[in-house]
């Protein structure tokens, strides 16, 4: 048996951690990561300074406010970018062009032009590409593993429930209806304490740009199809934030294949009261053979007590952390074998042009080709 | 309100009745007193012993609603009615001028999952409906698109309470014949909001619109179908899935699932509704309009299968958008 030897480990760039720390915390969570150094640009606002102040301190390691000075006096192979998603890209390009493998963030980028600069920038300096996704939860693992054994036959159809069972402040409608409309940025920012600040950064993003990159992921893997048309709806149907921000927090897919294929997605920040857990995810595959209903969420065990919090999901998951690991092992992997990771940049960028296209669909009222 | 019992025959229900007499014990106002494999036959043998005509298999029997109008007989006739919006038509007219009753046979309403749903949705508790999500899974079978599409499409515009704003629609081709798979996205529309006396709006809809994907596919195995229906509205959620009630059978090696069925109560609760309907002289609950809305659903779903483009609303027609 070969174990890690020390020097396999690979030295881990935090840069910047302004949302979700459990991207890095996850990559830490394999023995060959070592979180080695935290870095962002000297002209960032204090706010974001403080946050990764803070992930350093807490890990025990410095925090330079120079990623270039960062990358060259510490020893480290591999950028963890977890940034506002405006500048996911941009940190990205400059970690590959630094010769540093990347794990990103999702959304990819709220602009194509960039997603390209990425999937050029790794392709150019020969690293490796993984954005952080869900694909290696059990029940997808497993989804995958029946498909793979022919017991639906090739599927002809996926879909996707990705709700979450999550506020984002007032409901729609329940403020004063002269009360100023309320700020994306100081509101995701405050958000951050819950987790549910995927989309902070400057630019208001709604459900489907910020989360779409999820359930697109499993159909990516499993159907191993691109998607070339879609048609989309979207809404603010829940909550005054994205009312004000016009962003969605509802929205409904459908998708083309390139191979023929056809899909869906029915996605959505929905309400803490609308689910006993964190929301229904599920995948519903459709083969000439069989068909496959799957629940994301399990295994999973039910907790009730006497003055449970509300916000306590009633239904816990059991293996988020099987996630990180397995999703931090097949990234170690495909360096070490100079293999495709399980989300590469071309992937996501094909992803990232399925949601944009659907967003346009939802404006335009039609059909519209992914480029 | 008519006071004497409504005397109904079935039609077209094949030679299984022991079902039927269930129902009819169950009946108030209303019994069941014969039952024919065709319109002529049940006219030939029991003509003056009933009122109104259970037509069951309607795409089997194309002039059965005709027929039973011409007798006098009040038509309650099962979903889809017929293939298209202009047979469905010509049997309301029919109706109409001879003056007598016509009700839809529109199972999906009536089951208690359907039901418990509704009821919630129209007590307020889910707040205005945004997303609806409904999968129906088969075995092979060859039924016209209306036979399939029928049911939800109806139900979706009573939990919207508007017909859809833009059709949109995929299908999977298996054969020449029938697709063995169809996706429907559906948008709804904003404004309205339900009457305080029930049935569709007038202006049509809910504040903030909403939206529905179905699919259904007859490509499963022979065997149990699967259905699932979600709602989500803008302060709760209902979801009636068979993935949530299935019970483990253990015979060795990986377990197999059982499914809890929804019994059939619905049979009777839907034809009680129509009872109730013809003693009491007002329209049934699924009626015309809601028979003519659901079909011009369904032309638009088989204008956007043709094409591959959204087909909207325009006042009344479904235009490409």
């Amino acid at each position: 048996m070969n174990l890690p030897e020390p020097h396999d480990r690979f030295g881990v760039l935090v840069l910047s951690v302004v949302k979700h720390d459990y991207v890095a915390r996850g990559v830490a969570t394999h023995p060959r990561f070592k979180l080695t150094v935290v870095a962002d640009e000297a002209d960032q606002p204090d706010w974001i300074h403080q946050r990764n102040q803070q992930f350093a301190d807490e890990h025990g390691i410095a925090y330079v406010r120079d990623v270039s000075k960062a990358i060259a006096e510490h020893d480290v192979q591999v950028a963890v970018v977890s940034s506002e998603a405006e500048r996911h890209c941009a940190l990205s390009v400059q970690a590959a062009e630094a010769g540093l493998h990347i794990i990103q963030d999702k959304p990819m980028s709220t602009s194509l032009t960039e997603c390209d600069r990425v999937v050029e920038a790794v392709a150019q300096n020969k690293v490796k590409f993984l954005m952080w996704n869900r694909n290696l939860f059990p029940a997808v693992v497993q989804a995958r593993e029946v498909i793979a054994r022919g017991e639906v036959g090739d599927p002809y159809a996926f879909h996707v429930d990705f709700y979450f069972a999550k506020d984002a402040g007032p409901p729609k409608g329940s403020r004063d209806p002269g009360a100023p409309p309320m700020d994306w940025l100081e509101t995701l920012k405050a958000a951050h304490i819950t987790g549910a600040d995927g989309g902070v950064g400057k630019e208001p993003m709604g459900e489907l740009g910020v989360e779409g990159c999820y359930p697109l992921a499993y159909i990516a893997m499993l159907s191993g199809a691109k998607v070339c048309r879609v048609f989309a709806r979207t809404t603010a149907h829940f909550h005054q934030l994205y009312v004000d921000n016009g962003v969605e927090d509802l929205a409904t897919v459908s998708l083309e294949f390139e191979n023929g294929v056809v899909g869906s997605l029915a996605l959505g920040r929905i309400g803490a009261a609308s689910h006993p857990d964190i929301g229904e995810i599920k995948l519903h595959i459709l083969g000439p053979k069989g068909a496959l209903v799957i629940s994301e969420a399990r295994p999973e065990v039910g907790i009730y007590y006497r003055d449970q919090p509300a916000e306590e999901f009633k239904n816990q998951r059991l293996l988020d952390s099987e996630n990180d690991y397995l999703l931090a092992d097949s990234f170690a992997r495909a360096i070490d074998t100079n293999s495709h990771t399980i989300l590469d940049a071309p992937t996501s960028r094909a992803i990232a042009a399925t949601v944009l296209a659907a967003l346009e669909s939802s404006r335009t009222g039609k059909v519209v080709d992914v480029p | 309100m008519c006071d004497s019992l409504i005397r109904l025959a079935v039609v077209g229900s094949g030679s299984d009745v022991t079902n039927w007499k269930d129902v009819s014990a169950r009946l108030r106002g209303g019994h069941i007193v014969a039952f024919g494999d065709s319109m002529e036959v049940t006219l030939e043998r029991h003509q003056d012993e009933f009122d109104a005509v259970i037509i069951d298999n309607p795409l089997n029997d194309d002039h059965a609603a005709h027929r039973a109008a011409e007798a006098n007989k009040h038509v309650f006739i099962r979903s889809p009615v017929a293939e298209n919006l202009l047979t469905a038509e010509a049997i309301i007219d029919a109706c109409r001028e001879a003056g007598i009753s016509f009700g839809v046979a529109q199972t999906l309403r009536y089951q208690p999952s359907s039901q418990t749903i509704l009821d919630r949705l129209l007590a307020g508790k889910l707040g205005d409906p945004g997303l609806l999500r409904v999968h129906r899974w088969r075995s092979p079978r060859n039924e016209p698109l209306a036979e399939w599409l029928f049911p939800d499409l109806e139900f979706a515009t009573r939990l919207f309470g508007a017909k859809p704003t833009e059709v949109f629609a995929l299908a999977r081709q298996d054969d020449d014949a029938m697709p063995g798979y169809v996706q429907l996205h559906l948008g709804y529309p904003a404004g309205g909001g339900y009457p305080a006396g029930g049935g569709y709006p007038a202006g049509g809809g809910y504040p903030a619109g909403g939206m529905a994907i179905m699919d259904f596919s007859a490509s499963l195995p022979s065997g149990e179908g699967y259905d699932s229906l979600s709602l989500i509205g803008s302060s709760g959620a209902a979801y009636a899935d068979d993935h949530r009630n299935t019970h483990l059978l253990y015979g060795g090696g990986n377990p197999s699932t059982l499914i809890s069925g929804e019994g059939n109560g619905h049979v009777w609760r839907e034809i009680q509704s129509f009872i109730d309907a013809v003693r009491e002289n007002k329209p049934s609950p699924v009626g015309e309009a809601e028979c003519r809305t659901t079909h011009q659903v369904i032309g638009a779903v088989a204008q956007s299968l043709e094409t591959g483009r959204v087909f909207s609303d325009q006042g009344g027609s479904y235009e490409p958008a």
